[in-house]
């Protein structure tokens, strides 16, 4: 009975929804607030981001004629349930719900489920932004996931697990392996941009040209859940980096690990704040070249370095 | 593009730094002072010690914002409908004794719309 409530607490509370819920309006705040300031603008109140979400909820929920309304209804629940799934894989300040040999691959293949439901947001809901967004969102993912799945399976290279907990372990009171791997933190960050939409990036939903691209047609509920769901990848993104990269809790004393990992996820999320700032939006063409011709041989040349590092 | 990219880090994040840290552009009005600059064209006041009732700025109005209600050369009253009114500066354009201008503060606005029926000039 205590391991179902333990597993419920954990689930729902921490470091299930109840906490991510709270931490992705947080983050998104802060975000918001840090681009503000640095553009000479005020910034949004703290209570933003919820009174966004609450407003969103009561909104009225319409979709076009010959849009999929079943799919287009479910697709922003499977692209929430994926993320919060695989934040149960992922250890907060030294606390994780489940954990097995592999379950690194697993956050990453559930990581990229949204990307293919935001794909078919923009197939499925009736609008030529949606169709174009979402093709580029396609055409996105295939080149930032390369240099993202590479530069990731380092760590687990060197640490000799896919467990991220094992990660997580092995750079407790070891060099973190950003230090090992500074190329390969790069290019995850990089690709976490990628991941989350954001620009230099954010190809798929460039305003200026399409709209919202493929969420262009979705309002209401299904809004706030795509906008929920986009908000809890953005910090299940930065705590899989803190993890698997930056030692995740490892205490360095006087500070509790705690503190230390939620200010290295805040510098995480400062980091993509500033991106976000100083970088204009690419072509689609520009980021498939940087993708394929910059980032993955990169990945590549780590990747190599940390087998030789192994071997040697 | 690459290195170009890598240009702008630099040049931008000392820039982006330093508005993070220095004041912001955005003005809390009505909370603090917002300072117009003096072309602004805003609330519509008359000099009515110069006004003389010619009705050149009622013939000229676009958006028919002034109504002359007149009597006598001496018995006239100068309406203004604030609904009405695009800020053009027209009527500033139009009075021969510069009489009427457009000054550099915002326009208020009433409750009610009956209440943005102002009359400017009564005499007689």
């Amino acid at each position: 009975m205590s391991s179902l409530l333990s597993a419920l607490f954990a689930l729902l509370i921490f470091p299930g929804f109840g906490f991510l819920f709270i931490c992705a309006l947080a983050v998104h705040w802060v975000d918001r607030w840090v681009i503000a300031r640095m553009q000479g603008r005020v910034g949004p109140p703290w209570f933003q981001p919820l009174a966004d979400l609450i407003k969103l909820l009561a909104k009225e929920d319409i979709l076009p004629s010959g849009a999929r309304e079943r799919a287009c209804a479910l697709l922003p629940v499977g692209s929430l349930a994926a993320v919060l799934t695989a934040a149960q894989y992922i250890p907060i300040g030294g606390h994780v719900s489940s954990a097995f040999e592999g379950d690194l691959i697993v956050v990453l293949f559930l990581l990229s489920l949204p990307a293919l439901a935001y794909f078919l947001a923009g197939w499925l809901s009736a609008s030529i932004f949606s169709v174009v967004g979402g093709s580029r969102a396609l055409l996105q993912y295939f080149a930032y996931e390369v240099p993202f799945l590479i530069a990731l399976s380092g760590p687990a290279i060197l640490s000799g697990s896919w467990s991220i907990r094992d990660i997580v372990a092995v750079q407790a009171g070891a060099l973190w392996m950003v230090a090992a791997q500074p190329v390969g933190f790069l290019l995850a960050f990089v690709g976490l941009i990628g991941k989350l939409k954001r620009s230099p990036f954010d190809i798929p939903k460039a305003k200026a040209e399409i709209g919202a691209g493929p969420l262009t047609e979705f309002s209401g509920r299904k809004l706030a859940l795509w906008h929920l769901s986009l908000q809890i990848k953005t910090i299940v993104g930065i705590f899989l980096l803190v993890d698997v990269f930056l030692g995740g809790t490892g205490a360095v004393p006087p500070l509790p690990g705690i503190t230390l990992f939620a200010i290295k996820a805040l510098l995480v999320l400062l980091a993509l704040s500033i991106t976000e700032v100083l970088y204009a939006r690419l072509r689609i063409d520009q980021l498939a070249s940087l993708g394929w011709r910059v980032l993955a041989p990169l990945a590549l040349l780590q990747l190599l370095t940390v087998i030789w590092m192994v071997a040697a | 593009m690459k290195i170009h990219l890598l240009r702008r880090l630099a040049h931008l994040l000392p820039e982006s730094l330093r508005t993070f840290f220095g004041a912001r552009s955005t003005v809390r009005f009505p909370f603090e002072p917002l300072d117009l600059p003096g072309y602004y064209r805003g609330k519509v006041v008359i000099d009515a010690a110069l006004c003389v009732g010619c009705g050149a700025c009622v013939r000229d109005c676009p958006a028919f914002g002034l109504e002359l209600e007149k009597e006598s050369r001496e018995t006239y009253r100068l309406v203004y409908y604030q609904d009405r009114c695009a800020y053009c500066g027209q009527c500033e354009e139009s009075c021969p004794k510069d009489a009427i201008r457009l000054v550099n503060e915002f326009a208020g606005v009433e409750e009610e719309r009956d209440e943005m029926t102002k009359v400017l000039v009564e005499k007689g």
